[in-house]
């Protein structure tokens, strides 16, 4: 299936991947961190 | 939904060259297709449902009479939090993952999913999942016993089923990160020429709101328990006061996940109901626009809410005004999409085929779900309510008349389109009736319970609560038992049946999928078809 793409689509196609796991990525640190901050003694 | 017209081959299947399925067991493990992917997902979500059912019923059993008859308390507790984990990330999310791999590329006029190899791989991740959560019912100790929510410091008690329940949550998490990249990339990505995004049905643009909804909150979850595993194994305090952390911070992460997730699997619910509707109303949809930006709305909104879960925690006032008043907005977009249902109906030539009366019963009984959660929403009254049996009563309202019916109107409108046959008509009114008089017997009064004081999460109670006890489990077995016409339905329907045409239903819906041929072929769009 994947052998119709253009190379333009599957370009955004790896782009918006890439951004999407970036995203998450981030989020799951982020309130990791959150929870670093607020546990100080 | 927009009006849709293809030109040259839309179904395009029958000229190239592309091999059909793979033969045998192989086929399921290795697929890249979308349609065997969403079928794995829909067959793996019934069967969870049937488990997670099977786990309602001791609850239910359990509670026919005051005392103790058939379980100890603390399997009950492992049975209603295994019951709520295996409903809400084994059935209810699954299935409407199904729906979409099945549905959105037909729809948008995409040969498959984005991302295929990602596809196959988010399923049996899934699978493995569920299978840790499942094992971790055998371990010393027993299963996971405090709640859905996994509070702490309670949740720091499970035995060796701690570890195995935490990575099944992980791993089902990644799996729904997963699928959400591949429906957002397909969609952005793959539409067919002239699809713009306000001509796509609304049953993608609930699943692309959706998906971004799960990239958001996923994260969070996982990162809740990531802590949670730290501080049961490499003593880190972040949720312990003896060492500087905070229990209630995780009450705060977990809600801050857990309010959107009712969302994650109500607003493909809502994109369901949106296709049906117009369908046996012989009618476009009534503010298309409108309700894509209602979805959108209740979506941002799901993320300012999370602190009406916690009245009882204690917070400042002006935080109770912040969260009653955001979480009764909520209403305002929710009130604009049934609105919008019944004025789709308004002067329409209806009919009552399966799919139509489920959408139908949804939009009655998730309303009654919707009020109760307004109910809620009123900070000094949510003290009374807090932990009884009429939060379950409401939750359960939105959930199984809501999401789950409308899961099943979704199942009996595109069945015959994906196997060809037309199933039982009279088979599914009845399981359609005997479903929608159960499902009231069975919750409707546990809102009187709840309303009396009859606590949530316990395995006896007082004797004043006998008698709607004793009701709602004779409506608990009684929708149970109907589950199993819907099983034998579809299985009777995968199996033959009348031959399905390919706008399979008299009422001509509108949309890519019906242009196709029924059984819908196992490679489609290969020629992109060109929406007007």
């Amino acid at each position: 299936m994947n052998a119709g793409r253009s190379d333009e689509q599957r370009r955004r196609i790896r782009r918006t991947t890439i951004l999407l796991v970036l995203v998450a990525l981030g989020i799951y640190v982020a309130f990791i961190a959150s929870g670093i901050l607020k546990a100080q003694p | 939904m927009s009006a849709t017209h293809t030109h040259g081959h839309a179904a395009g299947h029958e000229h190239h060259d592309d091999h059909g399925p793979a033969s045998g067991i192989g086929r399921w493990l290795t697929t890249t297709n979308h349609k065997d992917i969403g079928t794995m997902y829909l067959v793996f979500s019934l069967v969870m449902f049937l488990l997670g059912g099977s786990m309602a019923l001791v609850i239910r059993a359990e509670l026919f009479m005051p005392g103790m008859q058939l379980i100890d308390p603390g399997f009950f507790n492992t049975m209603t939090t295994v019951h709520a984990l295996v409903m809400v990330f084994g059935a209810v999310m699954p299935a409407t993952v199904g729906l979409a791999n099945w549905m959105i590329p037909m729809q948008i006029g995409a040969p498959d999913m984005a991302l295929p190899r990602m596809n196959n791989f988010s399923f049996w991740l899934l699978v493995a999942a569920f299978s840790l959560l499942i094992l971790s019912l055998f371990m010393p100790g027993g299963g996971p016993a405090a709640g859905w929510t996994l509070y702490p410091p309670l949740v720091l008690q499970t035995g060796d089923a701690f570890p195995l329940a935490i990575f099944a949550i992980h791993l089902a998490g990644a799996s729904s990160i997963m699928g959400s990249i591949n429906i957002i990339v397909t969609i952005m990505n793959l539409r067919a020429p002239g699809m713009t995004l306000l001509k796509m049905p609304l049953f993608v643009w609930t699943w692309l709101i959706t998906a971004y909804l799960l990239i958001a909150v996923m994260p969070v979850f996982a990162g809740a328990v990531t802590m949670l595993l730290t501080d049961h194994f490499f003593h880190t305090t972040f949720f312990s006061a003896s060492g500087g952390g905070d229990p209630v911070l995780y009450q705060h992460i977990f809600w801050f996940f857990g309010h959107p997730e009712v969302y994650i699997m109500i607003l493909p619910a809502f994109g369901i109901v949106s296709e049906i509707i117009p369908t046996f109303s012989r009618k476009p949809l009534f503010g298309y626009e409108s309700m894509v930006f209602a979805t959108a709305s209740i979506a941002f909104l799901s993320f300012i809410v999370w602190a009406h879960h916690m009245f009882t925690v204690g917070m400042p006032l002006a935080g109770e005004m912040f969260f009653m008043l955001s979480t009764m907005l909520i209403a305002v977009p929710t009130g604009v999409k049934v609105f919008n249902w019944t004025a789709t109906m308004w002067k329409g030539s209806l009919t009552f085929e399966p799919p139509m009366l489920f959408a139908l019963a949804f939009l009655f009984l998730f309303t009654i779900g919707g009020f109760s959660g307004l109910m809620m929403a009123i900070a000094p009254v949510d003290f009374q309510y807090h932990d009884t049996y009429f939060i379950v009563a409401h939750f359960h309202y939105v959930l199984v008349p809501g999401a789950v019916f409308a899961i099943m109107a979704g199942v009996y409108y595109w069945l015959p389109k994906w196997t060809g046959h037309m199933y039982d008509m009279k088979l599914a009114n009845w399981h359609f009736w005997l479903s929608a008089i159960f499902v009231n017997v069975l919750f409707f009064p546990q809102h009187f319970l709840g309303l009396a004081g009859m606590p949530r999460r316990i395995p006896d109670y007082s004797t004043q609560f006998a008698d709607w006890n004793m009701i709602s489990s004779i409506g608990g077995f009684g929708f149970g038992l109907s589950q199993l016409l819907f099983v034998y339905l579809v299985w009777q329907c995968a199996r033959g049946g009348a031959k399905a045409t390919s706008e399979v239903w008299d009422a001509h819906p509108k949309g890519l999928e019906w242009t196709l041929p029924s059984p819908a072929p196992y490679h489609t769009f290969d020629e992109a078809p060109v929406v007007k």
